[in-house]
């Protein structure tokens, strides 16, 4: 009886989905960061609109922070976070964009910066990507 | 049959037979097998002579653990509810965890197999463990690393943050 030790088992091939969605949903957005790049199975797992709804819903159960952006006059935008629990300070990222941007609005983890006159751009602080929007698709809500 | 998993403790127990993959027998406690979801789903409406169930997915090496593992859960959560009606001070929660720490240091092909085997039978917490042990191992290693100690072929692009 035994099996051969030399048995190799692929954990990308003969993973289902859902137990690997069920692990990587343990780890902190760093580690995720990481493992997008282990393999095109877990990439494509990390990246899917399901895996980012269920991170997104563990993320707003577990911790509560606030998150600015402080004067910005070095030419490069920071973002900050505060965080609920510990009252702890970090500067959650430096974000290579060309101006002063300030923060305009922020929903579900993600933060929208704009200089109010040319330029905005979406951010996610927690993976460091940004995506910038044209500014002229922006309507300006009037104020009641 | 394999082993013997039914300790001669009196009065004799009710037991099932779950036969594994390979083909070998193994005979446990009632209690012991109903803590798969998937053997307590249906179970009254299966005839007592009747109770043996085919594992197709489960290898004799990894039944063994599973059934090791359902034992001394059983086991514990006895002991457990014994001393907290007694009243007596008792560290078997913690001991268990203990416990639970030591069984899943195991080789990641161990560790994959009983991952496989809590999912088909449905054991919930066994299957919890799996899951944090896998996390663990993940956590805080580089993807070469990660791709190394779960064989994973290297099929990915070059990822922008993975020097971060």
């Amino acid at each position: 009886m035994g099996r051969p030790r030399s048995r190799k088992i692929q954990w990308n091939v003969s993973l289902p989905e859902e137990i690997l969605m069920d692990i990587l949903l343990r780890l902190p957005v760093k580690g995720l960061l990481l493992c997008k790049s282990v393999c095109k199975y877990w990439q494509r797992v990390i990246s899917s609109s399901q895996f980012v709804k269920l991170q997104m819903d563990r993320g707003n159960q577990n911790n509560h922070r606030l998150i600015f952006t402080a004067k910005p006059n070095t030419g490069i935008t920071l973002l900050y976070t505060l965080e609920y629990e510990t009252s702890k300070v970090a500067i959650n990222c430096n974000l290579s964009l060309p101006r002063q941007l300030y923060m305009v609005g922020s929903c579900n983890g993600l933060v929208c910066l704009s200089d109010k006159e040319t330029y905005m751009a979406l951010c996610n602080p927690a993976t460091k990507e940004h995506k910038f929007v044209p500014f002229d698709l922006v309507e300006e809500v009037p104020a009641d | 049959m394999k082993d013997s998993f039914n300790p001669s403790i009196e009065p004799p127990k009710k037991t099932v037979t779950l036969v594994s993959s390979d083909g070998y027998d193994f005979e446990v406690e009632e209690e012991v097998a109903l803590e798969s979801q998937v053997i307590k789903d249906g179970f009254e409406d299966k005839a007592v002579d009747d109770r043996e169930y085919l594992l197709f997915n489960v290898h004799s090496d990894t039944l063994e653990l599973i059934i090791k593992y359902c034992e001394k859960h059983v086991s514990s959560r006895k002991s457990i509810s014994a001393a907290a009606a007694s009243s007596s001070s008792s560290n078997g929660e913690e001991a268990l965890k203990e416990w639970d720490e030591h069984f899943i240091s195991v080789d990641t092909n161990t560790l994959y197999d009983i991952l496989m085997a809590a999912d088909y039978l449905n054991i919930k917490s066994l299957l919890d463990l799996a899951i944090q042990k896998v996390a663990d191992t993940i956590h805080g290693r580089s993807p070469e690393q990660i791709r190394k100690k779960f064989n994973i072929e290297n099929d990915s692009i070059i990822d922008p943050w993975a020097s971060e």
